[in-house]
């Protein structure tokens, strides 16, 4: 085989590799990618079926607790407001005026969550909720 | 005092790095016989460094809270041993843990790097020194821990309580070992790509230090996640957060490096690669400080958000990117040099593996950046959801478990011989046979993908096995002879290799069959209540308060039966911190020969508790399958030392 060819094979074997990779992470990326929004940027948008993550703080005095183990709050970003509820076990740094995302769906008007996003720092604030509360 | 001293401290260990750099420019253009300085300062530049690391730790030990960053991460009455690993618990301190690992690995390399030519050794020292030197300017500037308070609070405001485990005592430690050992690696194909030499001793020399970065790094990874899952209370042991990719990448070059440095000893071939992975490795270690430090992108692991630390840890990846990647353009290896690959050649199915390996450290890297990219470019924030990385690991893993039981059975510029086809053989025979037993005794459930990836970790585990034996079942003898005889000739040279490959089996098997037949519950329960989990019966028994150093614990007691039979007690608890007020989950894990009963409380009222109670069989594989691997390259390193 002379070099050309050689060098050939080499580049078609690197570019068809590369091609594979590239269609499948836009394969993974369709479906996986999770959009951010504030309270008040949620309320503005027409209700997206797909799952989002909405951050904000959690609005003091807003926590009820249900028998089921359902819990409703409010999370808000001194703008707007929106009420969340959920299923199952809290983090253990959930609490008024905590910094929180949740990830779920918007269904007339109320949140419904999936996943509360645990922090590992009472001081933390999640940077995406930094960003959107400066702005305001 | 101890703040001035500390300061002055780093000022010296900075003099003395400059001290070194300019030494070795001297001695590089023959000036002088000057080396022996060069020495001198990188001793001095250690010593400097690790008393003022001591210094901090003492200025914890005894609560001097005229330092600031001993009053924000410190308390009096916390227990000791928090108190000194408190110190790398915050960034400030691990941030000086890291120059001290870097000082230290020069350190060693001037006492054990005897056999490096001189000229060498000082250009090796001279990149550390480089290093060492940005780092060190970081530290003072962005995040000093020696920097005073006035007026001097009465009590710290104590160490984050989550970091109050002893998981937290070892992981960070590792986890800096092994990306600053990186470090080293770097700095010695720096150093030959600028001696420009073709000979291969630079990868000779750094050998063993590539293998023990890779198995504190690993190790570092393993306890993590370990830590994670029982910590955080969430039963998942690894989350695809921003934070544990970033240690991801160098884990993946890296382990791409250790199998392109085989090739490139034995065969000559991939040079240039194997200096550029040796470079990436490095970089992306660096990436990976970058990302936990800034807070940039949101992850569970952020600690602080201050945009000015991540803008010089970003400008100190790109000097070093630039620098390196124009060094190594510029020192590429002449296309004349021959290079002829055998189809079933071992260094053909390296490449394969480093092909692959490679691959899905960028996928990796474009699915923790694109949050970045997205943001900078449209303004959107978004997440890259656990399952973008799970759907690209899908594919690779199943790649990976095709070539791996053929690739470590072939021999260098191989042909595909018989013997080859008989392990493989016997292998795909063992494997079938336990898949069929699975499939049995977990009547109902279908041939699905899992299973597959199930059967080919199966199939790792079996032909790395296999491997280690000569297949030569002689008609001569006996078939007890035969395998004693196989026993006796076990091939110790490459027990290392199998045992890490054996234990990517074990892991690929445990994440695999843990996601797919985990079983969990979240329910209400009361004092006396039964839950049902599978075969097991978990019997809440009491709940009670225990009194620690620093906490006060409560705790639920819980009775687990298999089949009638009691075999054993599990009291998971929630821990109040009397000082910050924090609670924190310790969750309660039976461990039943590799399966995991785990229990985690969420809210307890006077009526009852809200539990997670969940069985994870076969999960201890993942960590068994981990410490295996570390093991393995632990133990080739010991054995080629040895010889």
């Amino acid at each position: 085989m002379t070099k050309k060819i050689k060098r050939f094979y080499y580049l078609f074997f690197m570019l068809s590799l590369s091609a594979c990779a590239l269609f499948l992470v836009m394969l993974a990326l369709e479906d996986n990618i999770i959009y951010f929004y504030s309270p008040s940027e949620l309320s503005e948008i027409s209700t997206p079926s797909h799952n989002v993550r909405l951050g904000g703080l959690v609005k003091e005095d807003s926590i009820i607790k249900y028998d089921d183990r359902t819990i409703e709050f409010m999370i808000t970003d001194n703008v707007g407001n929106i009420k969340v509820s959920y299923t199952g076990i809290l983090p253990d740094l959930f609490r008024d005026g905590q910094g929180v995302i949740v990830e779920g769906k918007l269904i007339d008007e109320s949140f419904k969550a999936y996943k509360i996003v645990a922090k590992h720092d009472e001081n933390y604030m999640p940077k995406d909720v930094y960003d959107k509360l400066r702005y305001k | 005092m101890i703040g001035f001293v500390g300061n002055l401290l780093l000022l010296f260990a900075l003099l003395s790095c400059l001290a070194l750099m300019i030494y070795a420019t001297l001695y590089k253009k023959n000036l002088n016989n000057k080396y022996k300085y060069v020495f001198l300062a990188a001793i001095a530049q250690f010593l400097f460094v690790l008393f003022s690391y001591i210094l901090l730790t003492y200025g914890y030990i005894i609560s001097d809270f005229s330092l600031k960053n001993v009053w924000q991460n410190s308390e009096i009455n916390g227990p000791v041993i928090y108190k000194i690993t408190g110190v790398w618990g915050n960034h400030e301190g691990s941030m000086l843990l890291w120059v001290l690992t870097l000082t230290a690995h020069s350190f060693f390399v001037v006492l054990f790097g005897k056999s490096i030519p001189r000229k060498t050794l000082v250009n090796i020292l001279a990149v550390q020194a480089l290093i060492t030197f940005a780092f060190l300017i970081f530290v003072v500037i962005t995040s000093n821990p020696f920097i005073l308070q006035y007026p001097i609070p009465n009590d710290g405001l104590g160490l984050n309580s989550l970091l109050q485990d002893p998981g937290l005592i070892i992981h960070p430690p590792l986890l800096y070992l092994g990306y600053v050992g990186y470090s080293l690696v770097f700095s010695f194909a720096v150093a030959a790509m600028l001696d420009n030499s073709r000979n291969k001793d630079w990868v000779r020399w750094v050998e063993k230090w590539a293998y023990l970065s890779w198995c504190s790094l690993t190790l570092g990874i393993i306890i993590g996640s370990y830590w994670a899952y029982y910590e955080l209370g969430w039963g998942g042991w690894w989350f695809w957060d921003p934070v544990e990719n970033a240690s991801l990448l160098p884990w993946l070059t890296g382990t791409a490096l250790m199998h392109s440095m085989l090739v490139y000893k034995t065969t000559g071939f991939h040079r240039d690669w194997t200096l550029l992975l040796a470079i990436l490795t490095f970089l992306f270690s660096i990436l990976g400080t970058f990302l936990v430090r800034s807070g940039i992108l949101t992850s569970v692991h952020s600690f602080a958000n201050d945009p000015d630390r991540g803008i010089i840890i970003l400008l100190i990846m790109s000097f070093f990117a630039v620098s390196s990647l124009l060094l190594f353009v510029t020192r590429l290896s002449d296309s004349q040099e021959k290079v002829s690959y055998n189809l079933f050649g071992r260094e053909t199915f390296i490449l394969y593996n480093n092909s692959i390996l490679v691959l899905s450290c960028f996928m990796v890297l474009f699915g923790t950046m694109y949050p970045l990219i997205l943001e900078t470019l449209m303004g959107h924030k978004i997440t890259v959801g656990p399952q973008y990385f799970n759907t690209v690991f899908t594919p690779i893993t199943i790649l990976i478990a095709l070539i791996l039981p053929i690739g470590q059975n072939t021999n260098w510029h191989g042909s595909l011989n018989p013997d080859l086809l008989k392990r493989l053989f016997i292998s795909i025979l063992i494997t079938i046979s336990i898949l069929i037993i699975i499939q049995i005794t977990l009547l109902g459930t279908t041939i699905n993908l899992s299973i597959f990836i199930i059967g080919l970790g199966v199939l790792i585990v079996c032909s790395s096995i296999m491997d280690l034996f000569d297949i030569t079942v002689d008609h001569k003898y006996g078939f007890f002879d035969a395998i004693t005889n196989n026993i006796k000739n076990i091939k110790i040279r490459s027990l290392g290799s199998r045992l890490a490959h054996c234990g990517l089996g074990f892991l690929i098997i445990g994440v695999v069959y843990t996601s797919t037949f985990q079983l969990q519950k979240e329910l209400l329960i009361d004092v006396g209540d039964e839950v049902r989990l599978d075969e097991f019966i978990l019997k809440y028994k009491k709940i009670s308060t225990s009194i620690g150093e620093n906490y006060d614990d409560l705790i639920l007691d819980f009775e687990l039966f298999n089949d009638k039979k009691k075999i054993g007690d599990i009291r998971p608890a929630k821990r109040f911190f009397r000082n910050s007020g924090n609670i924190t989950t310790e969750s309660g894990i039976h461990r039943h020969y590799f399966d995991h009963i785990f229990i985690n409380v969420g809210e307890v009222n006077e009526k009852n508790v809200l539990v997670s109670v969940s069985h994870k069989p076969l999960i201890r594989l993942i960590w068994l399958g981990g410490f295996m691997m570390v093991f393995g390259a632990f133990f080739s390193v010991c054995y080629r030392y040895r010889n």
